[in-house]
């Protein structure tokens, strides 16, 4: 009979392995995805399909949430910098904020929340109802065909929503400076291209485009990783979104650091 | 569709990316070559590379790398627009973005005359103005504000003290009254005062500053070649003094000796009284070109020079196809077989190209009278003068010929616009032959303080 | 030249320390309707998969058309695949496309057919299992289960394969349809025959299995009990099958 003690390190010991046998898996899965990536057929139509889905009908929610970024920001950075009396400083700093984090992170949350988890659900549905054994039996790779093009969707798709993001985010911050706290226009713009640079908008276009793979391996991964009915669906779209948020989050840090220093 | 949909999202952040990029990018320094120059600092804390280097608060430049250039301090190597000509008179100095003391270098271009620096070289660095130096500087007057408070502090512990403050106090206010009153209904004058002081200030500063082309400071800092010269010439200048007081040459005899000085003083006079006579000469000059109806141009150059208000003469020269001629005729006489000889007569005339003006006038009132050579014939001319209005008109006579007359013209200058002028002319006018003609011209004419004023121009 | 289009010999698959098929050696006929019947973790499915590829085995060969199935590589397997077509439990029609557009799928991944002479194939198979043009162009979920069944077998002989699978293709059927999809099945196994055709069914349907097959193999724990013909089934005198016959 095992004690207490002995069950929960036993437990232990079979997360990390379970960890690790999961790590392993993710790992074989994203060299599959890459390999079949560049072998043919290209099917471009599913591509455009998946850029279709992720990036324009994902325009509406970016515009909401980037536009009320933008001011919001605008809006506590004033707040702050008026008791040094530098509400000029509100046009560079939310700018800087928008291009190197806010852009790219929060459209990487959206994307991650909206389109991981239709990629977990549509691909973890067709497993449990054998429809990608279908393909198989068809002669199709399942990865080639159902993962792919999600996955490079999501890479084409997420950097063009996040420079969509930070022009409406440019304008609700602008909104908020020039005709609300009526900073001078002119302040407004030269101080931003005082304290910008093209490296910042690069950075964040970068961070967007490895979100986006990231977000489409991880959905396509849950998808794939499926097993059981409806109730299997569901925890694979939850995982799905989990781990996608998290990984945009804590490989932001990673990229900033290593970005910071190359651009 | 949805290729079209998903082309329309790509142009849609084509466009964010490219116009986010412009509003980044107006200010910068831009695109364009650079030249690379170096300068040591010897605090480049707040600097960083790729920090703005700003000409006039203009973008103009970045910095490329920051070393540690051992005791001296930071080795600065930054690159700056093509179009910005650096010389040795440039000047780097770091200066700070607004409160928050965002630090970055401000170039001062110098003097634009000087060669331009070669790629790689130094450029002098002043000490900053940023926000450090200011609170370093708040720091010691600070410290200078406790050791006054504490002096104060203990002069005010013992009766005598505190005394002393109030007889201070007191004053103070009497004298801060007086002011008031003084201020009071001055406010005008002590604005002036104020202004004329930062004016005085302003420019003192210009003047004191070396740097500042055309300043005292710069002019006074090339005397130094010329004092050294001065420095030389006064040397020789005490042995000459010492020869002259001997009376040695020439002009130590014209200090010393009384009979050299009266000749010399003699000759002065005269020499001034020449000079004033020319210096009362006056001249005026006349040029004008036309055309005849019959015969084509004409062109006029005239000097009238006055020694005396009543008196002038005039001096030009005419180019024109009518007037004076020369003829010659020759006589060819030709025989057929030894047969009688015939003889053929062949008249020649030539219009002379140029031709003189030499007269001597005499000015009476409004009236000029003169008489000499015209167009290189003799002649006699009558001119009424009306200053106020700008208009001379007269009347000439000259070129007698026997089977054609005189040339009797007629003419009339009218002063269009200060030194323009226009002419009509009838000339021929009692010709037998029917050969009268018109001219009209237009021409510049210069009085005698016109010239003063070109001469001067040109002397200038 | 072989009597069996599909081999096993000493097939052995374990999932961890479950054994799930335990040396499983014996052959399906070419052009005969072959059907697995056993209890419910018998390993039939499993064995399915061993035939497709989809699962490669712990041990022991898998011989299909004469190609070791577990012995070549993934892109010539892919390519070997075009020779099967299969019936899944639940159709397993792909719910994105409309029943034409399921049936088109392989011909247009697969083959350089145009668009006319693909809708001319996929109207006359769908109409060969029986569904209107009308279905035609509606999506699975607006499709009872028989009718996605016939289009699922629509679709497996879209690329006119050599052998037939069907996975449990009555499953939650009512008897009517169980007997028309049954038919169904026969009549183009039959129709087919001509180029060479076998049909694998695995089923739990015992009476329709004596009814419409050629042979029947019994499986019970991973291990193959009974293979025979169905006349000698129906004699046999095993505990265990006299048991499921008598159900």
């Amino acid at each position: 009979m095992k004690s207490q003690v002995e069950k929960k390190i036993e437990n232990l010991g079979t997360g990390v392995l379970d960890m690790l046998n999961g790590l392993g898996t993710f790992t074989n899965y994203t060299s599959r995805t890459i390999f079949w990536t560049f072998k043919p057929p290209y099917r471009f139509k599913l591509l455009f399909d998946q850029i279709y889905f992720i990036g324009n009908k994902s325009i509406f929610i970016i515009f909401l949430t980037s536009s009320f970024t933008g001011a919001v920001f605008a809006f506590q950075i004033y707040v702050g910098m008026k008791v040094i009396n530098a509400d000029s400083f509100i046009g560079p700093i939310t700018m800087i904020a928008m291009s190197k984090e806010l852009a790219p992170v929060l459209s990487g949350l959206v994307v991650a929340g909206r389109c991981g988890a239709a990629m977990a659900a549509q691909i973890g549905t067709m497993k449990v109802t054998e429809q990608i054994d279908a393909l198989e039996v068809m002669g199709i790779n399942s990865y080639q065909y159902l993962a792919v093009p999600r996955i490079v969707g999501a890479t084409i798709a997420l950097p063009m929503l996040s420079a969509i993001f930070l022009l409406i985010g440019y304008g609700g911050a602008w909104l908020i400076g020039v005709k609300v706290i009526q900073i001078d226009e002119i302040v407004f713009s030269s101080k931003i291209s005082d304290f910008m640079d093209l490296g910042m908008v690069a950075e964040g276009i970068i961070k967007a485009t490895v979100f986006g793979y990231l977000i489409g391996i991880i959905g396509t991964y849950h998808g794939f990783a499926v097993q059981g009915g409806a109730e299997g669906v569901g925890k694979g779209t939850n995982m799905s979104v989990v781990w996608g948020m998290i990984t945009v989050l804590v490989v932001d840090f990673f990229l900033t650091s290593f970005l910071t220093k190359i651009l | 569709m949805n290729p079209l949909k998903v082309g329309l999202l790509t142009l849609a952040a084509f466009a964010s990316i490219v116009v986010m990029s412009l509003k980044i990018t107006t200010n910068k320094s831009g695109f364009g070559e650079y030249t690379t120059y170096k300068t040591v600092l010897k605090d480049a804390s707040g600097i960083f590379e790729k920090s703005s280097i700003k000409v006039a608060g203009i973008n103009a430049g970045r910095i490329k790398s920051i070393e540690l250039n051992g005791a001296d301090g930071a080795l600065i190597t930054f690159e700056m627009l093509e179009g910005i000509k650096l010389t040795n008179n440039s000047r780097l100095k770091i200066k700070s973005v607004g409160f928050l003391g965002d630090k970055y270098l401000d170039i001062i271009l110098g003097d634009q005359n000087a060669d331009r620096l070669k790629p790689e070289s130094f450029v002098m660095a002043e000490g900053g103005a940023g926000f450090e130096e200011l609170t370093k500087d708040a720091g010691e007057v600070l410290k200078e504000v406790k050791e006054i408070a504490k002096t104060i502090k203990e002069s005010l512990r013992d009766e005598q003290g505190r005394n002393m403050m109030k007889e201070i106090i007191a004053n103070i206010h009497e004298m801060t009254g007086s002011l008031k009153r003084l201020s009071t209904g001055n406010e005008d004058k002590i604005n002036q005062i104020v202004d004329e002081v930062k004016a005085i200030s302003e420019q003192l500063a210009f003047e004191t500053d070396r740097y500042q082309k055309d300043s005292l400071m710069s002019d006074l800092s090339k005397i130094g070649p010329i004092l050294d010269k001065a420095d030389a010439a006064v040397g020789d200048l005490k042995i000459i003094i010492a020869d002259l007081k001997d009376g040695k040459g020439t002009v130590g005899k014209l200090l010393r000796d009384d009979a050299v000085v009266d000749q010399v003083s003699q000759t002065l006079s005269s020499v001034n009284r020449l000079v004033n006579r020319i210096n009362n000469i006056e001249a005026d000059i006349g040029l004008s070109t036309g055309a005849n109806t019959r015969s084509g141009t004409d062109t006029r150059f005239d000097l009238d020079i006055y020694p005396a208000p009543e008196r002038f003469f005039r001096l030009g020269i005419v180019t024109n196809e009518f007037g004076p001629q020369s003829e010659s005729e020759s006589d060819t006489y030709t025989s057929v077989n030894g047969g009688p000889e015939s003889k053929k007569s062949v008249r020649t005339v030539d219009y002379s190209d140029f031709k003189f003006n030499f007269q001597i006038g005499r000015r009476i009132q409004r009236f000029g009278l003169r008489a000499g050579l015209i167009e290189s014939t003799g002649g006699v001319g009558l001119d009424y003068f009306l200053p106020d209005w700008g208009i001379r008109t007269g009347i000439e006579m000259f070129d007698y010929q026997k089977d054609a007359g005189p040339n009797l013209r007629l003419m009339t200058e009218v002063k269009l616009w200060n030194v323009l002028f226009a002419r009509v002319a009838g000339e021929d006018l009692i010709s037998k032959d029917g050969s009268q003609s018109a001219t009209i011209s237009l021409g510049l004419r210069f009085s005698d303080q016109d010239l003063a004023a070109l001469i001067g121009i040109f002397a200038r | 030249m072989s009597e069996y289009s599909i081999e096993f010999k000493n097939l052995v698959k374990k999932f961890g320390e479950s054994t799930v098929l335990n040396d499983v050696s014996f052959g399906i006929h070419k052009d005969k309707i072959t059907t697995v019947l056993g209890f419910s973790g018998a390993g039939k499915t499993t064995l399915m998969k061993h035939i497709l590829g989809l699962t490669m085995p712990t041990s022991g060969d898998v011989t299909v058309l004469g190609t070791t199935i577990n012995q070549i590589d993934e892109l010539a397997l892919r390519e070997f695949r075009r020779n099967f077509g299969m019936v899944f439990q639940y159709a397993a029609l792909f719910d994105f496309l409309t029943s034409f557009e399921n049936v088109a799928f392989p011909l247009r991944e697969f083959t350089k057919m145009t668009e006319e002479e693909i809708k001319v194939k996929v109207m006359g198979l769908l109409k060969s299992v029986g569904i209107s043009e009308e279905a035609a162009f509606k999506l699975p979920s607006e499709l009872s289960g028989g009718m996605r069944k016939r289009v699922g077998l629509a679709r497996g002989l879209a690329l006119d394969p050599h052998i037939m699978l069907y996975d449990e293709p009555t499953s939650g059927l009512d008897p009517i349809t169980t007997h028309m999809v049954y038919d169904l099945m026969k009549s183009t196994h039959y129709d087919n025959i001509e180029h060479g055709f076998t049909s694998v069914i695995i089923s739990h349907d015992i009476h329709a299995t004596l009814k419409y097959s050629d042979y029947i193999v019994f499986m019970e724990q991973g291990r193959v009990v009974e293979h025979l013909d169905v006349e000698t089934f129906k004699k046999s005198e095993n505990p265990v099958i006299r048991r499921f016959l008598e159900l």
